[in-house]
This record gives C-alpha cells, structure tokens and sequence, in this order.
C-alpha cells in the first residue's frame, strides 16, 4: 500500500465530501448535519467553503499531489446549498488537483431540494451522478421514516434527475415498520419506471444516535424484503454487485467500489472518513470543531486514525472483497496479503460456512444470494479468525 | 449444680408456630437476658435465616431460674432444626434432652413435621409438654389444637399448657411445669467420661466449638480427650455454658450441657452424634445413634466468570468448614467449564448454601439442576453409584437402576385432597393411606421417589393447597425404578450439562420440553443446528433451530466499516462467555436460563 510521504507523481484517489447541511433530521439518520430548517445561513457556508479550500491545500502539501478517480459529495443534504455555494463548491473541489482522469462524480440530493438549476449545473461541470435519497414510494412510510417528501415529490425529482442525462441512483430503505412485500415491490417498480440505473436497497437500522433510536419502534423482519429485492431487481436486469447494491452492467458506483477494495479515499469536511495507506481516519466531528481545526491548519487528521495490523487488514480486505459480486481475487489477493492468509480464510469459508453460501472458482471466491443474506455472520466469523 | 436440679430439654415447633419467640421469652422470664439486650429473636444466628423467618437452628442456651418453692435451676433449651432436610441433626438433639416442649400454634393446629419429631422424641423417651401457643390472636381456637394433638399425635392433652409467646401469658407456668414434668438427667460423675456431640461449629480463632451434652462422667480443661467416631484426640483448652455468650466453666458434670474447644481444626473431625471420652480412661462404648451424614441430593455449582473458579472452592472450602454435611468434589463439564459437585441433605440445606455462598463470599455462580443418588447395578453385576448422569453407564450395560425412595405424609384441609393426590401421582408417588384427622383436615401418606420431591414438588404442593399443606418425609430406602438417561445433542455432539435422568415414562415428554427450550435459547447459526432427546443411540425427539436466513448490514462504507467491525469485536468478547459445543456457540445466558428452567420443569 502506499506511504505517507508527498511524491512528485500524483496518486490516484477517490475523495469523498461531508456537507453538513439539512433542513430537519430524519428519525433514522446517524450521520453528522446541523439541521437549519430552510436554507443555510450564507455566512456559515462560506466558512464552511474556505475551510474547505485551507483542508485541501493541506491535504496536498502533506499527501499530494492527486489525480482524482472518483468523487462522492454526501451529506447531509448537499442540494440544499444555493447554486452560488455550489459554484464556489465546484471550484473548490477543481483545486484537489488533476480531474482528468476522474471517471465517477456522485451529488447526493433530496427530492424537496433537486432543482433544475442544480442539475443544469452539474451536468455542465464534471459531476457525472446523482444519488437521490427516495427510500420510498408509500406517503405513509415516508411519514414514519420522518422524511419531508412525499412520493409525488420524489418521483418528480426522479424525473428531474434522469432527465437531467446524469446518471441516477435512487435509495430505498425496507424493514419500515407496517411496509408491506406489496409497497415495497411497488417502490422498486416505479423507480425503475422513473429510469434509474442503479438502486441502493437499505435495511432501516437504527444506530443509538438517531433520533428515532428513543422511539424504537418494533422493526420488521427485513428477510422477506430483501430476498424479494434479490429476485425482482435482477430480472429487471439489475445485478446485485454488493450487498445493498443493485446496477445495470457498467453504472455501478465507482466510488463505493473503492471502499471495498480498500483503495484509498480522501476525507473532505467534517465528520467525513477517509482510508490513506492503511490508515483510516476521520475528520473532526461537527462543523464547529472543523472551522476551529482549520484554523490551525488540521493537526490531528492522523491521530484521529485507526491503523490495523497488517493481519487485520487482510481480514478487513477478504471481508470487504466478499461484499461485492467480484468476490475476493484469488490472484490480486494472494499477492497483496500473502497465500497463507487467502488459504486460511478459503478454509474458514469451506468449513465453517454452508456451502450454498460460498461460490469458489479458480479466480476467485464469491458470495451467493444466499450468502449475502448473512453477510454479518460470515463477517463476524471471519473476525473470529482474529489477530494471532 | 446438683444433678436433679438441672433439666434439659428442647422445642418442637412447625416453622412460623413461634419458637424463636417463646424462647426470646423464656430468656427473659428466667433474666438469662435483659429486655433491653433483647435482640428480636434473639438466638437466630444466621442473618439469612432471620430474613426468611425460618429457623434452621437456635443456638443453645442456659438458664438459671429460681422457682416458686425457692429452689435454684439449671435449665439447658438445646434446638431441633426445623426442617425435613436435618432429621439426623434432630435426632442427636433430641438425645441431648430428656424432654420437649411441643408447640402447637392457636391458630393453625398440627402439622406433618411436628408430628413427625415429637414421635422421635417419644421413641428416644422424651417427656413431651404440649404448649398450644399464640392463643392471644383472635383466630386462636385451644381447644381444636389441644384435641389435635390428642388426636393426632396421640398425646393426653389434659395438662397442656396454654401461652402467648408474643404477651408473655403462660411463660411462668411453663418454666414451672418443665421442672415438675421433665426427669432430671442420670449419669455417675465417676464414670469414663461420655459427652454427646449434638452440634459442633467453626470458629476463626478457635477452631472448632463441639456443643455436648454430658452423659456420664466429667469433661473439664486440660483433660486429653478422644473422638471416638473420628479417634481423634487432643487435649481440652477450654469448656464452657451457654449464657447464651460462651462463658467458660472450670468441668462440665453428667447431665450439663455446654461447650468444649480442643484445638480440633475442622468439623469432620468432631462430627455431630459422636462420643468424647477421656482418652486417657475411655468409656467402654460409644453413645448410640452416630452414624455418618449421607448426601441425598446432588448438583454442580460452576461459577458463572470462569476465571471465579479459585474463588468458588475457596468460598466452598470456608463454607464447609461452618458446616460438615456439604461435600464437594471438583467435576467439569463440556458446557459450564470447571466447578464443583456438591452433596447436600436436601433442598433447602442446598438452597441455603447458594445462597450463603452469593451472600457471605459473594461468588456468583451457576446451580445445576439438582438430582438424587442412584445406584445402578450392571450386567456384570457390579455396582455403581451414579451422583451426575455422567456416571449413568450404557443403556446396554445396566441390569437394574435403583433410586431412593421416601414416605411421605401430607397434612391438608380436605377440599385440597383431590388436587394433591393429583400432583402426588404426576410425580410417580404410590398412594399408602389416607386418614381425617378431623373433618376438615386429611393425612395422606405416599411413597415417592426422592428425584420427583426434589425437583419442585414443595412449591407445586404449596401452590396447589395455597399454602396450606405441611408435609414430612422418612427416606424408606431404594427401588428398582424404570429410569433412563436422557442425552441432549447439539448439532450431532452430546451436551454433558443438558442431559438428565427421568423414569421412562416421562422421558418423551421432558425431552420434548428439554428440546424445545433450547430451541429457543440458541441463536440461529449459518447453519441448521439439530437438537435432539436421545436415549443411548436412539433418538426419541428432534427439533431444528433453523439456519440463520438473514443477518446484513445494508450500509457499508468509509466509517460505516470501522463502526461494524468494533460493533462485532465487542459480540466477539461476549463470545468468548459462549460455551462451545461442536460448531455450535451457545450464549451463557442460554446455558443459565435452561438450567434454572429445568429446575422447576
């Protein structure tokens, strides 16, 4: 893996960027945003923008310079910025540094915030994606989830999107408390009606820091919904290439795939994570902490990092490589991590995991449908191999 | 003290009849105690026996008392425990004595146990003294209770005696009638000395405290004594009476009750029911009546942290010093880890020492469920006995399997009679007699395996007669029994910890219910984990947990990998408290809730 050191030749890298801003907290969202209840206070975004810019010019006199693979702006809720921020947003980012051979650029949005403006003006600078957060189709589930969209809004804003010509990606979350098999199927459907390309299915999962986390509301069983995805979503000619992800051949998301090859990706704005060499580490923790860290010029990026044993990270790699449908790479893997360590865990997934779940071939190893369903077994089995 | 000036005597009572009270009271009428000093219930040493309001047993105590002639004497009250469990204990107490108080509650009327004890006291020749008590409530009907014991025990109730331990009515006449009714004690100063061991303690300090009870002969300090169960001997430090503190004499004399510290270290060497003479001049015989304390009832105790288990024996090796009848000896188990099998004299004395253990050493621990002795004799025709299903051995090999037995007598108002005769035949018991003692009370006597008494049969009695049953039991012996050993496999592998002895009959139905509990106990693994009943290679009950069919995390990136990996790292700690068996992980919790289940089931 790469060293810390700046080099002269720049490093190909996926970056990934916080934007702190949404109008209201969704009941099940446990990611870092200050809810501002209409638009952001203009002068806070600039300071957020100029912090911004001070993070990247850090980030390129320590680890730069870079050649920009893929982008992901999340949030959040990153539409909601006017379309001055997002044309100072756009500059800022073209500072990271060589954007020629950026292959994926991923806006996340919201339905109520889509406009056409915003659009417009990703279709003419190098964004080339939208993820738009739908998670569904049914007024009354999205009452539940404490989304401020109904379905109208959102497949209007799906409409916007694909007609838009970026590439659209919708998130649909099951397992909402009184969704039934039928709503669900009917989101699915009607958003490929609507022309997406790829499809994010989540489980509704509550972490204690959501707001609805005090609520807890009994959460259906997610099995029959996502089986149910697993078999509609790929005869509609969406393959399932990760856990919770489905495409059409040659729109998966590029960014994503880095995570899970454990590539590296640049952390940008607060509460934003990042993988470096190894490392991965993450930003201060609010936006109030971020400004006061840029200010001294980011001193603490690597000592808020977690560097794993190099046995770790096998693991980490073995189980992240499983997610995907490209499975662990018998080759790339053994030459990454050693043949001992792609034996053992070969091992492990012949013996310890049943067989319907596990796929082997002579290029590599992959999960099945089935397997996929219990992923956090088998990850939590292959943790069992631990650090000795 | 003159030998015909001294009585010594004790009370029977059924729990909750009142006998810490009345003796508080004596104390107090015979100034052995001042009011103001006066702790409630004053000679309940144990705190935990205090709380449950149930007296295993008051410590011994001597009183002077000076009676209505003027007269000066020496009244010695030694205890009865007042529990099934400690019959041999009641046995030597009762040969300490020449007579008994028997308390009979006001309001209650005889009850099984009472009746059973004061029948030991008349086989041993005690002069038993009816006492109807608590005649101050309300509810108090003398008369009914004088013609139970009339009826009942068989006793003539012409002279009983009416109090009130709680106002203080009666305590003068009792006291009074204790030295007109009950004989003096007999014994020659001048012969070999025998003192009777009716109970011993352990004391940090001083090592072991024998309580005696003088037969013949004179114990006094620096005397070399002898053991002569144990034929230990050691040289007397000190011996003393209770007042109720020990308070040292110069000698103890025939028919004197009071203490005796010899440097003896532990109390198996000084067992109750045992014989000191002079080893210098020994007696000739030893007193009738020792003989060894036998566990009846069996369990494991694990601690629940594995790394709690010096903690445990340590706490064990204490405990047994305060009290001989718990043996113990190291086992394992595939499920539970390292621990202890432990023999008790029954339930409560078992129940107790878990509960002195969590108290008075704070180990935490885990009980197994408890089981009796069987013997069990194989085709080759040797004998074995099997304290754990462990030592139960092939189906194959067993000529005949034999368990103890007991009679049981069952005091109960008679609209409860069809319900206990029910519970009574559920659990095995074989109906003897059935008697009215009055119209509205029954005696009902069964014989009924140990095993069946012991699991829960107390409670369900209890419950079924909302508390108004009181029984007694005698062991009578072993039968050959229909008995089999249940195995319980997980996964194909046998579970030591799960696996159980039950008559053949019931074997389908508590492996059903065995199977169907872990079912729910064990989480779903990727697998599909069979759990099946067997009885040697044949299976008579399966049930699958069902193969883990989704277990995801939708979301998956950047910091997303760092949370769930320390999420399942911190499950990984908590596996570490699963116990493995196979392929198989099983919480501990499981593993407690199915044991303290299988208790009661």
């Amino acid at each position: 893996m790469g060293d810390l050191e700046p080099s002269r030749h720049p490093r190909p890298v996926s970056v990934y960027l916080h934007v702190p801003f949404c109008v209201a907290k969704c009941g099940y969202c446990s990611f870092y945003s200050l809810p501002v209840g209409g638009a952001p206070d203009k002068a806070l975004v600039a300071l957020y923008l100029e912090a911004l810019s001070a993070e990247i010019a850090s980030l390129r006199g320590t680890w730069g310079p870079f050649s920009i693979k893929t982008l992901y702006v999340g949030g959040g809720t990153p539409s909601l910025l006017s379309l001055q921020d997002w044309e100072s947003l756009l500059r800022v980012l073209a500072s990271l540094g060589d954007l020629s051979v950026l292959r994926e650029a991923t806006v996340e949005a919201n339905p109520c915030s889509l406009r056409e403006e915003l659009t417009s003006l990703w279709r003419s600078s190098f964004m080339t994606r939208i993820s738009l957060g739908v998670q569904s189709l049914d007024d009354g589930e999205l009452r539940v989830l404490g989304r401020l969209h109904d379905a109208q809004t959102a497949l209007q804003a799906l409409e916007r999107a694909v007609r838009s010509g970026l590439e659209t990606s919708a998130d649909l979350i099951f397992g909402i408390p009184g969704q039934t098999l039928g709503s669900w199927k009917r989101s699915l459907s009607l958003t490929l009606c609507a022309g997406v390309s790829h499809i994010s299915a989540y489980q509704l999962t509550l972490e204690p820091d959501a707001p609805m986390s005090n609520r807890a509301p009994d959460l259906p069983d997610g099995y029959p919904f996502y089986r149910y995805a697993q078999w509609y979503l790929p005869r509609k000619g969406f393959r399932q290439y990760e856990i919770s992800n489905f495409a059409m051949q040659g729109y998966e998301s590029w960014h994503n795939l880095a995570y899970w090859r454990h590539q590296d990706v640049l952390a940008l704005g607060p509460a934003a994570w990042g993988y470096w060499g190894g490392l991965r580490y993450r930003n201060a923790e609010t936006l109030e902490l971020y400004l006061e860290e840029a200010r001294q010029g980011f001193p603490l990026r690597e000592q808020r990092g977690e560097r794993l044993s190099k046995r770790a990270q096998g693991i980490e790699a073995a189980i992240l490589a499983l997610r995907t449908s490209w499975g662990i790479p018998r080759a790339g893997f053994a030459a990454a991590w050693g043949n001992p360590m792609l034996h053992e865990i070969e091992r492990f997934l012949r013996e310890e995991v049943p067989s319907h779940c596990v796929f082997f071939d002579e290029e590599k190893i992959t999960l099945t449908a089935a397997g996929m369903r219990v992923g956090n077994a088998i990850w939590a089995g292959l943790l069992g191999l631990g650090d000795g | 003290m003159k030998q015909e000036n001294i009585r010594n005597f004790c009370i029977i009572a059924h729990i909750d009849h009142g006998k810490s009270t009345l003796a508080d009271r004596l104390l107090e009428e015979t100034s052995t105690v001042e009011a103001r000093e006066m702790k409630t219930q004053l000679l309940d040493s144990l705190s935990l026996e205090r709380e449950r309001g149930i007296t295993i047993k008051l410590v011994p105590v001597r009183m002077d008392y000076v009676s209505r002639d003027g007269q000066k004497w020496v009244l010695n009250l030694i205890d009865t425990p007042g529990h099934v469990d400690f019959g041999y204990e009641v046995s030597r107490s009762l040969a300490a004595c020449e007579g008994a108080l028997l308390v009979v509650d006001a309001t209650q009327g005889v009850e099984a146990q009472t009746v059973a004890n004061a029948y030991q006291a008349i086989e041993q020749g005690l002069e038993i003294l009816p006492v109807i008590n608590k005649i101050d409530l309300p509810s108090a009907h003398p008369e009914e209770a004088k013609r139970e014991i009339h009826d009942v025990v068989g006793l003539d109730t012409d002279d009983a005696l009416l109090a009130s331990a709680k106002d203080g009515r009666g305590i003068h006449e009792i006291l009074e009638k204790i030295i007109e009714k009950i004989p003096p004690p007999k014994g020659d100063p001048d012969a070999p000395l025998q003192a009777l061991i009716f109970d011993s303690v352990y004391d940090n300090y001083q090592g072991v405290i024998c309580y005696v009870r003088v037969v013949s002969g004179t114990l006094r300090t620096g005397q070399n004594i002898l053991f002569m169960a144990t034929q230990s001997s050691n040289s007397v430090d000190e011996v003393g009476v209770f007042r109720p503190s020990f308070t040292p004499v110069e000698s103890l004399g025939p028919g004197e009750v009071g203490y005796v510290v010899a440097g003896v270290k532990t109390l198996a060497e000084a067992q109750v029911g045992d014989t000191i003479t002079d080893a210098r001049n020994p007696a000739p015989s030893p007193l009738p009546g020792y003989r060894k304390v036998k566990s009846v009832v069996f369990c494991g105790f694990y601690p629940v942290e594995r790394d709690d288990y010096p903690q445990l024996r340590d706490a064990l090796e204490k405990l047994c010093l305060n009290d001989s009848a718990i043996t113990f000896e190291p086992e394992t188990s595939v499920a539970l880890g390292f621990g202890f099998r432990c023999g008790f004299l029954g339930l409560l004395h078992m129940d107790v020492a878990q509960e002195r253990l969590r108290r008075e050493y704070e180990v935490d621990l885990v009980a197994t469920a408890p089981n009796v002795v069987y013997e069990i004799e194989t085709k080759t025709g040797e004998l074995i006995e099997a304290h754990r299903p462990s030592d139960f051995p092939d189906f194959g090999a067993i000529e005949e399997v034999r368990e103890p037995y007991i009679r049981l007598s069952i005091f109960v108002p008679s609209e409860f009679v069809g319900r206990v005769m029910q519970l009574v035949q559920d659990k095995r018991g074989e109906y003897r007699s059935m008697d009215y003692l009055t119209p509205e009370r029954v005696r009902l006597v069964y014989e009924m395996p140990l095993a069946e008494f012991i699991i829960d049969f107390h409670d369900r009695l209890k419950s079924q007669t909302r508390g108004y049953a009181s029984l007694d039991y005698e062991f009578i012996g072993l039968k050959p029994s229909d008995l089999e050993r249940v195995d319980i496999l997980v996964n194909g592998e046998a579970a030591d910890a799960f696996s159980f002895i039950c008559h053949k009959d019931a074997a389908y139905h508590r492996g059903h219910a065995a199977v169907t509990r872990l079912k729910e106990l064990i989480p779903s693994q990727l697998f599909e984990v069979p759990i099946q009943a067997s009885i040697g290679k044949r299976v008579i009950v399966r049930v699958n947990v069902k193969a883990l069919r989704k277990d995801v995390l939708a979301k998956c990136y950047g910091g997303d990998i760092t949370r769930k990996r320390k999420l399942l790292e911190k499950q990984k700690e908590g596996k570490k408290r699963m116990k493995q068996i196979g392929k198989v992980s099983i919480p501990q919790e499981a593993f407690l809730a199915y044991l303290q289940v299988e208790n009661k089931d």
